[in-house]
C-alpha cells in the first residue's frame, strides 16, 4: 500500500486518491520507458524514502551470511582455558544446555590460534586469506541468540523474530533509505550456489512492510535471474505495446482496490524487470575484471568459483547502487553437509566450509579497501548461532549449536577497525563481558547508516512495529 | 512474462477465442474478458482493447490478460 512514512505516534491516515497517483507515478514511468524516451528523469528511484536522522557513515550494506553456525572457539574466539581443559567435563555453568541434548566433553580447538596484523588479534588458522585482514575487522565476540534452531535462528538475525513473516533488514533499508539504482533493486540477496537457507525466502521478505521492499534473489550463474529477457520471438513492438496495455489495465486494478500494496509492487515490478534487462547483464558481465582479481576472489578454482562468483558479483552490485546485498555462504540441512553444521566432525565441517568462504570473503574485503568503498560501506560477518565448547555427545568429535555466546563481525565505514568487543567467558559458553542481542547488531546498522532504530517504525496491525521490537541499544564502544 | 510456459499459454488463449468466439474484433474481446476475470469488458476495455487489436496480434493481447494483476489477484 502507499504510505506515508511515519516516525512517531498514532497517525492512522487512509490512503488518499493522491497518494495512490503519486505511487501510480511508476506506473506512468513504464509507458514512458518502453517507448524509449530515456533522458526525461534521473532522479534515484525512493518514492517514498524517510530521510536519514542524521548523517550516515555508511552508504551501503554488505552481509555474509554463514548458515548453519560457524564455531566462535575455532575461528575467533581465543580460548586457551578450553585448550587446557580438553577432555574435562564442563562445570560451573548450571545445566548443560544443547540442541541436542547430548552433553560430551570439552573439545580444545585443532586449529592454532595466532595474534595477527598490528592490532594483535587472535584468529585461528582456519581462515588465513581472513587473518590478513585482521587490521580491517571489528569483532563482536559477545553475541546471544535466542534460540539453537537453525530456522528461527537465521530468521532471528534478518528480522530480529524468531517467528517467520517479519520485515528483514534489507526491506527496512530499502524503506528506510530508497534506493540510489532505479534500474536494480534496493535489496538483493545472492543465495549459495549449493542451495538457500534454512527457512528459504522468507528470509529476504518484506513483511508488513509495502512489497516493492522485498529482497530480489539471484541465481547463480550465466542466467542470474530467469526468464528476465524477452523471449526472440516476442518483438520489441509487440513487448512495448503489450506493456502499455498491460500498465493501463494495471493501474486502473490498483485504483480500484486500494490498500493493497501487492498491486503497486506489481506494476513497480514490472516496471523494474524492463530496466533491468539492461541492468543486469552488464553487472554480471565480469569481462572488464582484471584476470588478477578473478583469480583473487577464487574463480579459477572449482572450490571457490561460486561463492567467489557471488563476491564479485556483489561489489558491482552496490557500485551500481544497490542499497543491501546479502550474500549467504551455505545452505540447508542435507547430508552431506551444505554448511557450517559440524556436528559429526568440526574439523572434517569447518575445514571444508572455510576452504569455500575464506579467499572469497577476504578478497572482497581487499577489493573494497582498494577502490576506497570500504570508507562507505558497512561489511557485515554473521552466522546463527556458535557451537558449543563441548563435544556432542562424549568420545565424539562434533560440536552442537550454541545460541548463548558466539562471535560476529562487521568492518569498513564508521567503526573502529581492528578492534574487539565484549568478551565470552573463559571456555567461551556464556557471555563474559559486554553481552550483545541481535537487536543491537541492528540498532548498530542502522545508526550507522544514518537511522535511529527507535524512529524508524511502520505502523501494522495498532502498532508502530521497529526492526528491533522494544529492544536494542546502538553498541556505540565499536563506533570510530 | 517471458516464462515459455507463459507465451505457449497466450498462444492456446489466442486460438481458444478464434474458435469459441468466431469472427470479429469485439465477440473475441467478451469472450477473453469473461474467461480470464469472470466478467464483461466494459465499454471503454472494448474500444481500447480493439484499438489495441488493429495493431498488434490476439497472441500479444492474450499475454496481456495473463499478466494482469487482475487474473492475479482476486478481489
Amino acid at each position: 500500500m502507499p504510505h506515508r512514512p511515519r516516525c512517531s505516534g498514532y497517525d492512522p491516515a487512509p490512503l488518499s486518491r493522491r497518494e495512490l497517483l503519486a505511487q501510480g507515478l511508476g506506473g506512468v514511468a513504464l509507458s514512458w520507458l518502453l517507448a524509449q524516451e530515456a533522458s526525461a528523469s534521473d532522479s534515484p528511484r525512493r518514492p517514498n524514502a524517510l530521510s536519514p536522522h542524521f548523517v550516515p557513515k555508511a552508504k551501503r550494506v554488505i552481509q555474509i551470511f554463514c548458515t548453519g553456525g560457524v564455531s566462535h572457539v575455532d575461528t575467533f574466539d581465543y580460548k586457551p582455558e578450553l585448550d587446557r581443559n580438553n577432555g574435562k567435563p564442563l562445570t560451573g555453568k548450571g545445566k548443560i544446555d544443547t540442541f541436542f541434548g547430548q552433553p560430551g566433553n570439552l573439545m580444545a580447538t585443532r586449529f592454532p590460534f595466532r595474534q595477527r596484523g598490528e592490532s594483535g588479534l587472535w584468529m585461528s588458522d582456519l581462515l588465513p586469506h581472513l587473518a590478513g585482514c585482521a587490521d580491517d575487522l571489528t569483532f563482536v565476540y559477545s553475541v546471544t541468540a535466542k534460540t539453537s534452531n537453525h530456522t528461527p535462528a537465521t530468521f532471528q538475525m534478518n528480522s530480529g523474530f524468531t517467528m517467520n513473516g517479519f520485515p528483514c533488514l534489507g526491506a527496512w533499508l530499502s524503506y528506510g533509505l530508497g534506493c540510489e539504482s532505479r534500474d536494480l533493486p534496493a535489496f538483493v540477496v545472492l543465495p549459495d550456489p549449493r542451495g538457500v537457507p534454512a527457512g528459504g525466502a522468507i528470509n529476504w521478505t518484506q513483511g508488513f512492510l509495502p512489497a516493492s521492499h522485498q529482497g530480489v534473489a539471484f541465481g547463480t550463474g550465466p542466467d542470474p535471474i530467469r526468464d528476465l529477457t524477452t523471449p526472440k520471438e516476442v518483438s520489441a513492438s509487440a513487448r512495448g505495446a503489450g506493456f502499455r496495455l498491460l500498465g493501463a489495465m494495471n493501474r486502473e486494478f490498483q485504483e480500484a482496490n486500494p490498500g493493497d500494496s501487492t498491486l503497486s509492487a506489481r506494476i513497480h515490478a514490472y516496471e523494474l524487470a524492463a530496466r533491468m534487462q539492461a541492468s543486469v547483464p552488464d553487472a554480471i558481465d565480469f569481462q572488464s575484471e582484471p584476470e588478477w582479481l578473478r583469480r583473487m576472489y577464487g574463480l579459477d578454482s572449482p572450490e571457490t568459483l561460486g561463492f567467489g562468483r557471488n563476491c564479485l558479483l556483489a561489489r558491482r552490485l552496490l557500485e551500481r547502487g544497490v542499497r543491501f546485498v546479502q550474500l549467504y555462504n551455505g545452505g540447508a540441512f542435507g547430508t552431506p553437509r551444505i554448511n557450517w553444521d559440524g556436528h559429526e566432525d568440526l574439523v572434517d565441517n569447518h575445514t571444508r566450509q572455510a576452504a569455500v568462504m575464506d579467499q572469497p570473503v577476504a578478497a572482497l574485503l581487499k577489493d573494497l579497501k582498494q577502490r576506497g568503498m570500504l570508507e562507505d560501506t558497512l561489511v557485515l560477518w554473521t552466522t546463527e548461532f556458535g557451537r558449543t565448547p563441548i563435544t556432542q555427545g562424549l568420545n565424539a568429535r562434533g560440536r552442537d549449536h550454541h545460541q548463548h555466546v558466539f562471535t560476529c563481525w562487521m568492518a569498513g565505514a564508521g567503526l573502529k577497525p581492528g578492534f574487539g568487543y565484549g568478551a565470552s567467558d573463559e571456555v567461551g559458553y556464556y557471555p563474559a563481558e559486554k553481552p550483545v542481542q541481535i537487536y543491537d547488531l541492528h540498532a548498530t546498522v542502522l545508526h550507522l547508516l544514518g537511522l535511529d532504530h527507535k524512529r524508524l517504525t511502520y505502523y501494522h496491525n495498532g502498532i508502530q512495529r521497529r526492526l528491533t521490537d522494544v529492544h536494542g541499544e546502538v553498541i556505540h564502544g565499536i563506533l570510530a | 512474462m517471458n516464462n515459455p510456459f507463459v507465451l505457449r499459454q497466450a498462444r492456446h488463449f489466442a486460438r481458444r477465442l478464434r474458435e469459441e468466439a468466431g469472427e470479429g474484433a469485439d465477440p473475441r474481446i467478451r469472450r477473453a474478458y469473461e474467461l480470464v476475470f469472470g466478467r464483461p469488458p466494459t465499454a471503454a476495455e472494448t474500444n481500447r482493447a480493439r484499438a489495441f487489436l488493429r495493431e498488434q496480434s490476439e497472441e500479444t493481447f492474450c499475454w496481456t490478460l495473463l499478466n494482469s494483476s487482475e487474473l492475479a489477484y482476486l478481489r
